[in-house]
């Protein structure tokens, strides 16, 4: 026990000089990027009345809006078609644009189908919102919130970040490659300078991230704040609730890694005995196997400890180079404006009938009630309810979405024997959404494609990825799982070709085609690496007193 | 329209536009806040009673809200609590399902939350 402390102790030291170089580091390539990002000096060091007016907005040359949908609609589980209820939001994103003196910027809200609340906006001027947040805000007031949150990241023009991180990217790889080189010739072994450099690199770019992601956080805040009262909405049923929304949501969410960790911990501590006994040779003597079976009992519980150690430090570092702030700090730098602000604090009645209406309105109505049984269906398949669920999800206006298919594939699949009315072959229940203009999604491609080459039918998997490669023509997001795929059907040197072809067309995607154009070979050498040189760091701390 | 589905459209706004009914305060607010003013009715010009934040067991559930208060009950007693005063927890409809796969994001798509599950 006092040992692992030591190794605790030592670990965190080492990190923490990490940490601290990572930010010198920082302090000579991140600032200076991002300098070009208009409004960072203006608005993180001059600080603003939440009545004054936004600063003026930048030029810009604008991605294409449609474009960006495509790409979305090849990210996670693609989006929710559901018209009426996005010519609500979309009327509410016109009266954001006008409230901040730019009605003619493009971009319109869409709805990802995801079960959680995320939200996000991107450089075209697109906001995407996931479905619950439908369901889970209590008035317009929070709704616009939402909405005028997202859309403060694009009038901020953060998506300006995008390329800082870019060309530090590209720099970071040429000075790697370069001293990776002049090592080979040394025959360095172990954990080097060149290691050490690239973790505070990386370190570096976290940390510079996280101090501009946080900042942009309240950033957005503010500028919510500002439109909401412009528009009429009030502060507590607006901007704070919307907070408060989201406080909720966290608090949920850190029950569940907490739970999920002690799974995890007790998974290990199982396989940990298991691989023990498995590998110690079992005697006759009674003596022996008690010992050999404390042994077992001591390792496992090393490795749990272990574990727990390093999940704890990654908890820290983690919330110290997220790119979100505290909620609370985000709560309390509104609550601080507001109370210097009279006018902040007046009495507002929520606004709830649009709200209402749009949530009544007979589509949409049925588009969330869908959702939710498929949902249901998702999280229990085994239940005796879950077919009935599943297959009530995909009638109507949902008959295409991938979400409710998802569901009625997923519980098909575990049931004992084939369901009436269903293809034998279930990953045809996905061409329903393959086909139709409105719902597509990646996601149904990459189901299918990958069961087909499961099965050995890779002609027919081939054709399923080109007509996926003509309706994604586009999207960067589908890039790795193309090469993956031609890297395992026709050769590793027809992947990095591929690799190179997509960083030619996407620079924002370049590292991850690159990565998905490694064969299994050169994984598994890499992996072997990169465990050596975590052995040697380990044995290195516990030498050192 | 069927009537028990109008019915079904009825009751799911009723739902969603409620949900404050499981809503917590959890601090004041802004946090630094020392103390709270207390109401015998929701917009009510002056205060009946201040009380220290420290002196109330938190979280306190939220019995009613009305006209930006919310009804709370300190020993038995009901009052009013201004909601620009209060930081609250409020409930969602959101859920981690596992075999939802989620959008791979990068930090130049800015989000409102950290992220989900």
């Amino acid at each position: 026990m006092a040992a692992e402390t030591s190794l605790l102790a030592r670990l965190s030291r080492v990190l923490l000089l990490t940490l601290i170089a990572a930010s010198l580091t920082a302090c000579k390539t991140m600032p200076e990027a991002m300098g070009n990002v208009p409004f960072v000096a203006s608005l993180t060091q001059k600080e603003r009345g939440p009545l004054d007016p936004l600063p003026a907005p930048t030029m810009r040359v604008w991605p294409n809006a449609q474009q960006d949908v495509i790409n979305q609609r090849a990210r996670g589980m693609g989006l929710v078609h559901a018209p009426e209820t996005r010519t609500y939001l979309n009327t509410l994103y016109a009266r954001i644009k006008t409230a901040a003196g730019v009605p003619s910027w493009p971009g319109e809200v869409h709805i990802t189908a995801q079960a959680t609340l995320q939200a996000y906006a991107t450089a075209a001027g697109n906001l995407y919102i996931a479905l619950p947040w439908l369901t889970s805000v209590e008035s317009e007031d929070e709704l616009v919130s939402l909405l005028a949150h997202e859309f403060g990241h694009v009038y901020l023009h953060y998506h300006m970040l995008e390329g800082a991180i870019d060309s530090a990217d590209t720099t970071a790889d040429l000075l790697a490659l370069g001293v990776a080189l002049a090592n080979q010739s040394a025959q360095a072994t172990g954990w080097s300078k060149v290691d050490t450099l690239r973790t505070s690199y990386a370190m570096a770019k976290d940390l510079a991230v996280a101090f501009y992601g946080q900042s942009e956080e309240i950033d957005a805040d503010k500028v919510a704040l500002h439109l909401t009262h412009k528009m009429g909405y009030s502060y507590e049923h607006g901007p704070k609730a919307f907070l408060e929304r989201l406080a909720g949501w966290e608090e949920k969410n850190e029950g569940i890694s907490a739970k999920k960790q002690q799974e995890l911990l007790a998974a290990l501590r199982e396989s940990t005995l298991a691989e023990s006994v498995r590998l110690r040779p079992k005697t006759a003597n009674e003596l022996s196997n008690a010992v050999n079976s404390a042994q077992a009992e001591v390792q496992a519980g090393i490795n749990v400890a272990g574990t727990q150690l390093f999940a704890d430090i990654g908890k820290a570092l983690s919330n110290l180079t997220s790119s979100h702030p505290d909620t609370l700090k985000r709560q309390d730098t509104l609550a601080k404006l507001v109370e210097k602000t009279p006018e902040l604090q007046a009495d507002r009645a929520p606004v709830t009938a649009p709200l209402k209406s749009m949530l009544t309105e007979r589509r949409t109505a049925q588009v969330i009630k869908h959702y939710a049984l498929a949902f249901q269906a998702l999280e229990s398949p085994e239940s005796p309810q879950a077919l009935g669920w599943a297959r009530q999800s995909i009638t109507g206006s949902t008959s295409t979405h991938l979400v409710p298919l998802l569901a009625v594939f997923t519980v098909a699949s575990g049931q004992p024997r084939p369901v009436r009315g269903l293809p034998t072959d279930l990953t045809q229940l996905f061409e329903a959404n393959i086909n139709s203009e409105t719902d597509r999604a990646w996601y149904a491609y990459a189901e299918r494609i990958s069961r087909l080459k499961q099965r050995g039918q890779r002609a027919d998997a081939t054709r399923v990825l080109q007509r996926g490669m003509a309706q994604f023509a586009q999207a960067e997001e589908i890039m790795p799982f193309t090469i993956s795929y031609y890297g395992e059907t026709e050769g590793w040197a027809k992947a990095k070709e591929k690799a190179q072809d997509c960083g030619q067309r996407f620079p924002g995607a370049k590292r991850r085609c690159s990565a998905a154009a490694l064969s299994p070979t050169e994984l598994a050498e890499i992996k072997r690496q990169e465990t050596l040189k975590a052995d040697q760091l380990i044995d290195k701390l516990k030498r050192k007193p | 329209m069927k009537p028990n589905t109008r019915m079904w459209m009825a009751s799911l706004a009723v739902l969603c536009l409620s949900a404050n009914a499981q809503d917590r305060i959890t601090g004041p607010s802004p946090s630094s806040r020392a103390s709270w003013d207390l109401f015998s009715e929701p917009g009510a010009a002056t205060a009946v009673r201040q009380v220290a934040v420290s002196e109330l067991p938190l979280p306190l559930v939220v019995r009613e809200s009305k006209a930006s208060h919310h009804r709370i009950e300190i020993d038995g007693q009901s009052f009013w609590i201004k909601g620009s005063q209060v930081r609250m927890v409020r409930g969602s409809t959101a859920g981690c399902v596992p075999a939802v796969k989620g959008p791979n994001l990068t930090a130049s798509t800015p989000g409102a939350v950290k992220d989900g599950c």
